[in-house]
């Protein structure tokens, strides 16, 4: 998979970029703060469950959303699907990624469904990871109606990217 | 509904950094915590052994789900560093272990077969990189076998989304 062009080009800086990650896993949860300091985000809202990532979701004014549904099942998309709902939500148009080594059969048309940007399989690499964040960025505040495109689609891995 | 995006107002910033820094500095950070990841790989690849063993006959659906987490952290983090072999073993577990809750059955010598592979991908360097890749290859067409014999209930699915 190449980078583009166009998000070559691009300079950013996330320093004030509050982002809200959502994994019971604190492993995983520490692998992508680091990928996310990297990238220069400071502002991260680290939360090991839904119920944590609502009061967060209610509280702060989010500019990114990451969050694993592995251990969460149908309730990580209807968190989504509710952050989408509420008209009066500032983070109702946050970007919401997906990040997931692995989504269950029955669960495909939820994460397709629920409102979220992207889903991005683990492992992803650094490179990866902020191709996609910067391709959210770029979008026009519209979720699940897209295909990204197809130079931003991993063809390996192990497991699916659904968009 | 075109609404604008939040994070695109940090794109295109004075003083920011480009793309290749950014995935450098954030490179650099990764190697900071190889061992942790690595070392949480192996336990939780020992604890899917532990927990199959434990298996009475007919484990329940939530026994079979837990299995089913751990076997995605594994499948999550085990391809960070370069031991994607473990990884796509754990991936296939996870899809094994889906395919036998829709259908309502264990295929015990199935599993077993995925969890031995991975205890035996948990050394790097103890194959070859091409025996390795047959491995994982073999747990693939098992995963096939069961999607084969969950035609059915996949069918069923389909119709209902």
């Amino acid at each position: 998979m190449t980078v583009t062009p166009a998000v070559l080009k691009h300079n950013f800086n996330f320093e004030k970029a509050s982002v809200l990650t959502v994994d019971p896993s604190q492993i995983s949860t520490e692998v992508m703060s680091l990928m996310l300091n990297g990238f220069g985000f400071r502002r991260l809202f680290r939360c090991a469950n839904i119920d944590a990532g609502i009061e967060v979701a209610k509280l702060r004014a989010l500019d990114l959303i990451l969050i694993d549904p592995y251990a969460f099942g149908g309730e990580a998309y209807d968190f989504i699907r509710w952050l989408r709902s509420e008209k009066a939500n500032p983070n109702r148009e946050t970007p919401a990624i997906i990040a997931t080594a692995y989504t269950d059969i029955r669960m495909v048309t939820n994460a397709r469904q629920c409102g979220a940007d992207y889903v991005l399989n683990k492992p992803f690499s650094t490179r990866t990871f902020l191709e996609r964040i910067i391709w959210v960025a770029q979008r026009e505040g519209r979720h699940s109606d897209l295909m990204a495109p197809s130079e931003l689609v991993s063809q390996a891995g192990s497991g699916m990217e659904l968009w | 509904m075109a609404t604008g995006n939040k994070l695109g107002r940090f794109l295109g910033k004075e003083g920011g950094i480009n793309f290749e820094t950014a995935v450098n500095r954030a490179d650099n950070a990764m190697q900071m915590i190889r061992p942790e990841v690595e070392a949480n790989v192996d336990e939780v690849t020992v604890e899917i052994g532990e927990r199959v063993n434990r298996f009475p006959a007919k484990p329940t659906e939530s026994q079979l789900r837990d299995l089913q987490k751990l076997a995605t952290q594994v499948a999550g983090l085990a391809g960070l560093y370069d031991r994607d072999d473990l990884g796509q073993a754990a991936y296939h577990l996870c899809e094994l272990l889906d395919l036998d809750l829709l259908c309502g059955r264990y295929d015990g010598a199935a599993v077993c077969a995925h969890v031995q592979t991975m205890l035996l991908l948990r050394t790097p360097d103890r194959f070859k990189a091409l025996d390795r890749v047959k491995m994982v290859a073999a747990l693939r067409s098992l995963v096939e076998h069961a999607r084969q014999r969950a035609k059915p209930q996949l069918a069923a699915l389909d119709r209902r989304s």
